[in-house]
């Protein structure tokens, strides 16, 4: 899931100032923490507020929408008040941003939050931890689970280095585990040392190159249908 | 063949209490009451101690209740004439006076009253302050409320003229021709409450009662305190009508008297303290004086209330009875003539007014009545019982006393004895079939949410409790112009069975499909209403309750204008959510037909007893090896000296013969999950894991003697046979340790009633003093040589102990101190230095052995207490729903407790309680079946994100995604919600309706309390506030009659946790200048910690206000509980002062962030 933070109310409301009707959108997605409606509509109250202070009034409408990075399900959640509204304040991550921005293209939409990373939850501790940086090269296969690139201040293929102690990195004073320790341990549980030794070659780290484009199930075109028929 | 009716002798609130129990088990009562009204003393009181309730608003509901209930008949204005017959099948002839008024025409309308010319007839209920009529209701919340008419005064029936009732009866309901009637019924048991009455005081010369007009009774200045009663509730004196400024309490009047009444009558000493209270809040300017023998309290917090009444509201406490009154001729002022024990000198002083507590003696026919229910009276007159452990079984068997016809008893007591005897009445009789019980209520009328809203408005006077101030017929008039308003009445009492006719008859008249009832507080009559308009086929919950007393009338007396207005926008508001209020349905679940019972000694065996003489199987928990807790360590039991030994040994035999309980040694309950009618409970000793099932739980859990470490060399040494505790002595005396010739010195009070963060406790403990008493007298008989000191702060026995007290005295040296004594050990002997206060000389006693009495102390109730969700009081004992009317039931559905864990008491009190435990598990025992409200969380599964917010916040397991669904939503269990709303605040997505306290009821009314447009109501502040804590605190300042400033307009949520982000800011929104939240203590939490998720709420928002142009200040969140009415308006005035400095809230944004921009 996508960890955001809400912008400052100052930030948005410098973005927005100079409309007068306004659509927010929450994210009912894997937006974390959860951003659906009641979270729109605070921030709509904080925002009329907001303006009436410089003497303005805002009319806006607080909507979610089951998934903002799906154009299909953001286009059919978003049109019906697309003609009410000047703009549109997405409570979602960038790619709700982004998406909206793409199926609504007459009108702009701002971001209301900040991306953090990918992240997953521990409930226990209310807590989101970058598990993984969506490197494109998976080797969690080989780590026993812990990844060391998100994990590694150092991203090292190869570990650990000389800079841990007691099992904790020297990056950021010696607070967080040393990610190839972890993967030392969890090797070592379940037998499978041998992966530990393993030499891994530098990465290849051309798969996430900006901007990723990947095709699934793309469809056949007329060529290759006819190309198919004639086999 | 037994028959499933039990007579209940007594309308007081024993006898209603122990009727309703009984009714809800499925017997029915036969309720007799000598007056025409139910009620008794309790209706007469001003005010309830420790907690200040009022007496009659606590009272009116169960009334109500007993009058209405299926199960139970009334038999107003009857005696019991004859019993015969055995238990089981007793046959009762009653006599039904002749009360010349047919009940079932009266419609209690007044009327005739009004027109009697006989006016000057002393009321019995004002206690001859006031006046009532030859016709006449007793007092306006009389249930029933109907005329009788007395034969004695009638000018009709005595001298054959008048009948002018007759004449102003519109209804036709006087019959000159009605006759005393005699109908026998068959009882399987009875019940006797029939209460006390109290010593006429001018049997006592020395005070001049009734010849000087500025001496009264304690039963009369309740009266003149109260509101309703014959001054209005202002305290004007007799003589002059002027109010009296300075008032002198005199203690023991007959009471602890050889020649009159030779026995404590227990409660006075905590009255006169509340009267004391009471006063000074009526009247800031008056001074109090109390004197007293020794203080005695008689029950748990009560202590602590003395402390504060002599703190907090200054009363003055002088130890010393007067000796004389003396009027003064010129102004009929009193002088007093008392001794000053701080100066040791002999004074005289002047008073406005003297009000004796006047002993309580049995009731004049309490003879007569023991012996035509062939039951012996003790030596003092009231009813007997078998010995001291047994406050409920009376001579005869199937004949039970409660309350203070037995030995006198405050409420709380009464109500734990009432449903003790209602559990032993019960053994004797079959409970009504289904088909007897069944209750035909009409059919639910249909409503849609699309329906047109009709809506009648009721804004009751309150005699002039609210009328007196403010405008009620302008509320009327301005309620018809709301919208769907379609009728509007005001009524002198609203709660009286004439109002409810009323309603029900507007229902069917107009159609109505909403009710509003603008009157005292929810918290004491939404249900009344509710029952009514559900008897007229309109949903419960269709109803809206606006309180325009507690939190208007009472609290803003001085501004008649603005508390109208005030009342205006409560009304509006009330009008604005009923609207979309909607029909709910009961929840109901299945009992488990089984019981817990935690604790092993006599209080839980008792309650286990009583559980499986019904049939229920019962599981009982005890944490050691060996059943009897406590008893196990006392040699011998109370003055009637029973071996305590015999006495466990008999209760063992009658336990271990019911085969339904099982009984878990050495085992402890550690874990407890689900609700009412079906817990799961797991239970482990050393060898395993237990799983039960059960559908009720009762607590007994018990208490233990402190060991006083650090006092008086205590554990010393060497000195484990010289300084012991009482218990301790026990244990010598039954193993014969002592020696004769010995001087032993018995200490009070050792770590009880000490200073808050003192060494030891701030409570008394109740039962030291008598155990000490015992003690003595048992040692000077034993040991006829024996020196015995007695070192005391006050004597605290209660009833007829008192006897033993003086003859302790005769061969005891009893002395008293304020400052403890020291004990310095020489050589191997005790020598105790002590400060004599009446003879005011040091004394230093060479003592052989030094006795400490030491406060009970609760057993450990942490861990359980978290299991199973059940407050405690800050010195570990569990915490009752109510101090006076729910002694014995948690808060919680389906758990009670009973015993030592509730607060100190003797082994009468426990087994008593125990027993009223058990007759309240037993109500879902027996009817099979329980309900909750439908005030639950509702997940609309196509809404839900499956984010876990709800699961996080709801501290009961009630909400949470379900994972052994297919699709992950969440989802509610209604029996287990406690209604708190916190997971509806939380939820993101909206999926979560909490019903009857959604977003759509609540924005309607924080609209509403900002619209009013009554120009100088600014600043208007919308005020959210928790039903348990912060709105009971409300309602306890508008009782104590403390005033605020009138701009706040309260919303009532369950819980704070219920108020989401979005709540606070619509109130800014629609133009509040101020947004208030109270909630109840961290820790105190009604729902454990909602109050964290509200806090964490207002901390984020806080932070972000100020960046939308709201200064935070405008922003307030208290923790105020119910007691504290004083600090509620305090913190309000103090919120509006500021609100005030700030100025109204522009648009523009609050003058104080502007500077700060611009700088």
């Amino acid at each position: 899931m996508i960890i955001t933070q809400q912008k400052d109310i100052n930030e948005i409301y410098e973005m927005i100032k100079d409309y007068k009707k306004i659509l927010i959108a929450g994210c009912d997605g894997c937006c974390q923490p959860p951003r659906s409606i009641n979270e729109a509509t605070v921030l709509g109250q904080l925002l009329e507020l907001k303006f009436k202070t410089k003497g303005k009034n805002l009319t806006w409408r607080s909507i979610t929408v089951l998934r903002q990075c799906d154009d299909k399900i953001a286009a059919s959640t978003i049109r019906p008040f697309l003609d009410d509204h000047e703009t549109i304040l997405s409570l979602a991550c960038g790619l709700g941003v982004v998406m909206l921005n793409k199926v609504a293209d007459k009108i702009l939409t701002y971001p209301a939050q900040n991306s953090q990373f990918g992240g997953a939850q521990n409930n226990g501790e209310n807590s989101f931890i970058q598990y993984c940086e969506t490197c494109g090269n998976c080797m969690l296969g080989m780590t026993g689970g812990v990844c060391p690139i998100a994990g590694c201040a150092k991203h090292l293929s190869n570990g650990p280095c000389g800079g841990t102690v007691n099992g904790l990195c020297e990056v950021g004073g010696y607070k967080n585990p040393c990610a190839w320790i972890e993967i030392y341990k969890r090797l070592k549980r379940f037998n499978r040392l041998d992966m530990f030794t393993l030499y891994r070659p530098a990465r290849d780290y051309r798969p996430a190159t900006s901007p990723a484009y990947i095709v699934i199930n793309k469809p056949y075109t007329n060529e290759e249908k006819i190309t198919e028929e004639n086999k | 063949m037994a028959s499933s009716n039990v007579m209940v002798i007594g309308g007081g609130i024993s006898g209603i209490e122990a009727s309703l129990t009984l009714a809800d088990q499925g017997y029915r009562v036969l309720l007799v009451e000598q007056t025409s009204s139910l009620g008794g003393r309790m209706a007469q009181l001003d005010k309830t101690f420790p907690t200040l309730d009022c007496s009659i608003c606590i009272l009116a509901p169960k009334m109500v209740e007993s009058s209405r209930h299926p199960n139970i008949e009334l038999l107003a204005y009857s005696e019991v004439q004859q019993v015969t017959g055995i238990a089981g099948n007793f046959k009762v002839k009653v006599l039904k006076k002749a009360k010349y008024v047919n009940w079932d025409v009266c419609t209690g309308c007044g009327a005739c009253s009004e027109k009697c010319p006989m006016k000057k007839i002393p009321s019995e209920f004002e206690e001859g302050m006031g006046n009532r009529q030859a016709i006449y209701i007793p007092f306006p919340q009389a249930v029933p409320r109907k005329a009788v008419i007395d034969v004695e005064k009638c000018l009709y029936l005595t001298k054959n003229a008048c009948k002018l009732c007759e004449k102003e009866c519109e209804a036709g309901a006087i019959n000159w021709d009605d006759k005393d009637e005699v109908i026998e019924y068959d009882v399987a048991s009875i019940i006797v409450a029939t209460g006390f009455d109290q010593l006429d005081p001018s049997l006592i010369d020395r005070y001049h009662y009734g010849e000087y007009p500025n001496v009264v009774n304690a039963m009369q200045y309740e009266r003149l305190l109260s509101a309703s009663g014959p001054t209005g509730g202002e305290l004007l004196r007799p003589s002059d009508k002027k109010h009296a400024r300075a008032i002198a309490f005199i203690s023991c009047v007959g009471s602890r008297n050889e020649d009159l009444c030779a026995y404590c009558s227990k409660f006075c000493c905590m009255y006169q303290t509340k009267e004391g209270v009471v006063t000074r809040e009526h009247a800031p300017d008056t001074t109090v004086t109390i004197f007293f023998n020794d203080i005695r309290v008689i029950g748990k917090n009560q202590e602590e209330f003395i402390e504060r009444a002599k703190e907090e509201y200054g009363l003055k406490y002088y130890r010393g009875i007067p000796g004389d009154i003396r009027e003064n001729p010129d102004n009929q002022n009193l002088f007093v003539k008392h001794a000053n024990l701080d100066t040791g000198e002999v004074e005289i002083s002047e008073f406005d007014l003297v009000v004796l507590a006047n002993a309580v003696t049995p009731r004049k026919n309490a003879r007569e009545l023991a012996q035509i229910l062939d039951i012996e009276t003790n030596g003092v007159g009231f009813f007997k019982t078998k010995d001291s452990t047994e406050d409920l079984s009376s001579t005869r068997e199937g004949i039970y006393v409660s309350g203070s016809c037995q030995s006198p008893d405050d409420i709380a007591n009464s109500v734990a004895k009432a449903g003790g005897a209602a559990a032993l009445a019960a053994t004797h009789a079959i409970p009504l079939s289904d088909e007897e019980t069944r209750i035909d209520l009409p059919p639910l009328k249909p409503i849609s949410p699309l329906d047109e809203p009709r809506i009648g408005v009721f804004i009751c006077r309150c005699g002039i409790n609210i009328a007196g101030y403010m405008d009620v017929p302008e509320l009327v008039e301005y309620s018809k112009t709301l919208p769907h308003v379609v009728y509007s009445m005001e009524n002198k009492y609203s709660c009286s069975q004439l109002t409810q006719d009323i309603i029900k008859e507007k229902i069917e008249e107009l159609d109505l499909n909403r009710i509003v009832v603008a009157a005292c507080t929810p918290r004491t009559h939404e249900i009344l209403f509710q029952k009514t308009i559900r008897e007229a086929g309109l949903n419960e919950y269709l109803f809206t309750f606006v309180s325009i007393r507690e939190l208007d009338s009472w609290v803003h007396m001085r501004d008649n204008k603005r508390a109208t207005d005030k009342a205006k926008d409560l009304i509006r508001m009330g009008i604005a959510r009923v609207q979309y209020q909607r029909p709910e349905l009961k929840i109901k679940g299945a009992v488990v037909p089984e019981a817990l019972v935690i604790g092993g000694g006599i209080t839980g065996m008792s309650a286990a007893i009583e559980i499986a003489t019904k049939g229920f199987k019962v599981h009982l928990v005890e944490k050691k090896d060996e059943l009897g807790g406590q008893l196990n360590l006392i040699y011998k039991i109370n003055f009637d000296r029973i071996d305590s030994k015999q006495f466990l040994e008999g209760k063992l035999n009658e336990f271990l013969s019911h085969k339904s309980i099982t009984t878990y040694l050495n085992s402890e309950v550690v874990d407890v999950k689900g609700s009412i009618g079906d817990f799961k409970i797991k239970v482990k000793n050393k060898e395993k894991k237990l799983d039960l099932n059960v559908g009720v739980i009762i607590v007994a859990t018990g208490a233990h003697e402190h060991e006083p470490e650090g006092w008086y060399h205590y554990g010393e040494e060497g000195l484990n046979d010289k300084v012991m505790t009482q218990l301790e002595l026990s244990k010598n005396l039954r193993e014969n340790k002592l020696k004769d010739g010995e001087t032993l010195v018995f200490i009070h009070c050792v770590g009880s009633r000490q200073p808050e963060g003192g060494k030891g406790v701030t409570y008394c403990s109740l039962i030291c003093c008598s155990e000490s008493i015992r003690h003595a007298l048992y040692v000077k008989e034993k040991y006829p040589n024996s020196n015995i000191y007695v070192l005391y702060r006050d004597i605290r026995v209660g009833g007829d102990e008192e006897q033993y007290y003086w003859a302790a005295r005769e061969n005891i040296n009893y002395l008293r101190f304020n400052d403890y004594p020291e004990v310095i050990v020489k050589n191997g002997r005790l020598s105790v230095t002590v400060s004599d206060i009446l003879t005011q000389v040091d004394l230093t006693i060479d003592a052989d052995r030094v006795v400490l009495s030491t406060p009970l102390i609760p057993n450990e109730t942490k861990s359980l207490g978290e299991l199973i969700k059940c407050a405690r009081d800050q010195k570990g004992f569990f915490l009752e729903a109510h101090v006076k009317l729910r002694p014995v039931d948690f808060a919680t559905d389906g758990i009670y407790l009973a015993g030592t864990c509730h607060g100190p008491k003797g082994i009468a009190d426990s087994i008593s309680q125990a027993r009223a435990a058990a007759a309240h598990a037993l109500i879902p025992l027996m009817s099979g079946e329980v309900e909750n409200e439908p005030i639950v969380s509702i997940v609309n599964p196509a809404l839900c994100i499956a984010c876990q917010e709800c699961e996080r916040v709801c501290n009961f397991g009630a909400i949470g995604v379900n994972f052994d669904n297919d699709i992950l939503v969440s989802e509610s269990n209604p029996l287990l919600c406690k209604g708190c709303g916190d997971c509806a605040a939380a939820c993101p997505a909206g999926a979560i309706i909490m019903s009857h306290f959604a977003d759509e009821q609540l924005y309607p009314m924080i609209a509403e309390a900002v619209r009013g447009d009554y120009v100088d109501e600014r600043p208007r502040i919308v005020a959210f506030l928790c039903n348990w804590c912060s709105y009971a605190g409300a309602d306890t300042c508008g009782v104590s009659r403390f005033q605020y400033p009138t701009n706040i307009r309260p919303i009532r949520v369950m819980c704070t946790g219920r108020i989401p982000k979005r709540f606070i800011l619509r109130a800014f929104l629609e133009g509040a200048d101020g947004v208030f939240i109270g909630g109840c203590h961290i820790g105190d939490c009604h729902y454990i910690e909602g109050n964290y998720d509200m806090l964490q709420r207002y901390h984020e928002l806080r932070d972000v206000l100020e960046k939308v142009g709201i200064n935070p200040e405008r922003y307030r969140l208290e923790w105020i509980s119910a007691s504290e009415g004083k600090r509620f308006s305090q913190v309000v005035t103090e919120f509006v002062e500021k609100v005030k400095e700030l100025g109204p809230r522009s648009d523009k944004g609050d003058r104080i962030i502007n500077i700060k921009e611009a700088a």
